[in-house]
């Protein structure tokens, strides 16, 4: 992920709040390093032009009437998978922010996250940063426990974690803010970013060939 | 037979189809037998004269005893079939009362969920997405040269109620939807905020939460009381402890939910607090903090103690006994999550 550093952000939102989405698009278009490419309304009026303006980072609504966001992020994200899904919610519900990082987004922001704290948030994620409370970690390290016999033995450690990877997950579950993290590993902040990004990278692979699996048995069982 | 002294005849009977051995009956001239079953009978009566000589043949009277009507095989059997219908009558009225009452019981409980699953909807649709626009719209302006400052003092303001209104309205909806009545949900919540709140505050934060917790039902009173109480446990630690760090440990010892804070901080005389000069409120002294914390505590039958001494930081427990796991409560969860499950056992090897 070299990006230039002075290149400018393309930012695209999903949200079918009219107000909301103007004002952030006011905020992302005027602000210095970023440019808003898109503004949707729907995700089923995001699926037809939303990977055409090829944004670095997709504002994504988790509530939205008709299809969620989460469902958006699933079939937005093989389209561009180079391209970072950030959902917005009002409310923190862990169940359907932890939905999402499995459809293949990299985090959340507050809706009434302050203006220069959510600009930092994007900036920071589109340099490689993915932010990761200690709730969502501590369910993490739940799926990665649930399913221990890994379902896809052919492709080994594409979805299991590292002993690395689980030791910075395992800190995060336990309180550990990122600086402390980089304390008591004796590894800079972009590495444990780099961790971060991963372990949301094999939870993403891992409920895809979970979904697989269970496809697979489902029409096994129908063959009979 | 003798007339010479008649009063010294002696006599013995017996009951034949009734008993079999001779009954002394000296010189009395009565034989008496209550509750004869009916049934056929003879009566045979031998006496001895004066001299005691018994008369071996002696006399004997057959008679017949006829049942009476209650005494009769039909009557009895048709009186135990019917003491046979009647109970187990009885036991199946009884139970499908019992059933009728469960089942609506779990439609009440159900419309119960179902309203209080509209009213969370409902504050997160209509009052969310505008307190949203109040926060976005209430910030600063990118460009604050050309704003009074007492107009940007003003918006900060807003923009700050704003945010604590959204704060206040997020633990309502989560207390309100009955989707979180879980025991894993309840230990995410209080997971996250200790996590947000203590690193705001600059106080290291240590959460030591077990990973699987058993799906038992926790209601909506019992996790909206124990996460004030929480909450204000630790902004009694961020706010007067002087504490560097928090470690917060959640566990479950038999039927009771067992939450601990416990803070490194300056503590306190749990003696001498209340008995001192506490004309100023303080932390733990009576009246306040504590006893707010130990009335929600009451509220849902936990309770709550404190161990502090000076210099030695503070330990808060809060214990919460936890319904006993009853499964026909939510049946509908119950088969979504086994159906759920299922399909993620070790796949098949294709």
């Amino acid at each position: 992920m070299m990006k230039k550093p002075d290149m400018s952000i393309a930012v695209s939102i999903v949200d079918d709040d009219a107000p909301a989405r103007g004002i952030l698009a006011e905020w992302v278009s005027r602000a210095e390093g970023f440019h808003c490419v898109g503004q949707h309304g729907s995700v089923e009026a995001a699926l037809a032009t939303l990977p055409g303006e090829k944004p670095s980072v997709v504002l994504m609504d988790i509530n939205l009437p008709g299809l969620s966001g989460i469902e958006g992020v699933r079939r937005l994200k093989p389209q561009l998978p180079g391209t970072q899904f950030v959902m917005l919610t009002v409310y923190e519900d862990a169940d359907h922010i932890f939905a999402a990082l499995q459809a293949g987004a990299c985090g959340y922001l507050l809706k009434q996250t302050p203006r220069l704290e959510l600009l930092e948030s994007l900036k920071d994620v589109y340099n490689g940063g993915s932010p990761m409370t200690s709730n969502i970690a501590r369910k993490v390290v739940q799926a990665f426990q649930r399913h221990e016999p890994a379902p896809a033995p052919e492709q080994p450690g594409s979805d299991t974690l590292s002993p690395r990877e689980r030791e910075v997950l395992e800190l995060l579950a336990r309180g550990y803010l990122y600086k402390e993290i980089v304390d008591v590993l004796k590894i800079s902040r972009p590495t444990v970013n780099t961790y971060i990004r991963r372990i949301y990278e094999k939870l993403h692979v891992r409920s895809r060939s979970q979904a697989v699996a269970r496809f697979s048995r489902f029409s096994l069982d129908r063959i009979g | 037979m003798s007339y010479v002294a008649p009063e010294k005849v002696t006599f013995k009977y017996r009951l034949e189809g009734f008993e079999q051995a001779w009954v002394e009956a000296g010189a009395k001239r009565q034989a008496i037998y209550s509750f004869l079953p009916p049934g056929h009978y003879a009566f045979h009566v031998i006496a001895a004269n004066n001299d005691g000589i018994w008369n071996e043949p002696g006399v004997s009277l057959p008679f017949i005893l006829l049942p009476r009507f209650w005494q009769t095989w039909w009557f009895q059997f048709s009186g135990a079939v019917l003491t046979v219908l009647a109970a187990s009558g009885m036991v199946w009225f009884e139970t499908r009362r019992r059933m009728r009452h469960r089942l609506e019981k779990l439609e009440r409980q159900q419309a119960v969920e179902r309203e209080r699953a509209r009213i969370a909807k409902d504050i997160h649709d209509d009052l969310g997405a505008s307190l949203t626009h109040i926060t976005m719209l209430s910030q600063a302006p990118p460009d604050p040269a050309g704003v009074p400052a007492a107009v940007a003092a003003n918006l900060d303001r807003i923009h700050d109620t704003a945010c604590e209104l959204t704060r206040s309205m997020d633990e309502i909806v989560w207390a309100v939807n009955p989707q979180h009545d879980t025991l894993d949900s309840l230990a995410g919540y209080l997971n996250r905020f200790a996590n947000v709140y203590m690193s705001a505050a600059g106080v290291r934060c240590r959460l030591d939460f077990p990973l699987q917790l058993p799906a038992r039902p926790v209601t909506a009173e019992v996790r909206h009381n124990l996460f004030l109480a929480f909450k204000e446990t630790l902004h009694n630690v961020a706010s007067h402890a002087a504490a560097a760090e928090v470690c917060v440990t959640l566990q479950l010892e038999a039927d009771d939910l067992v939450l601990l804070v416990t803070d490194n901080g300056r503590g306190f005389d749990p003696v001498q607090s209340p008995a001192g000069p506490s004309a100023k409120p303080d932390r733990f002294s009576p009246g306040n903090g504590l006893a707010n914390i130990r009335r929600r505590l009451l509220e849902i039958k936990g309770r709550c103690e404190v161990h502090s001494a000076p210099g030695r930081g503070t330990t808060v427990k809060f214990t919460v006994p936890l319904p006993k796991f009853s499964p026909p409560q939510t049946p509908n969860a119950e088969i979504v999550s086994s159906l759920l499950t299922t399909p993620a056992a070790p796949a098949p090897r294709v």
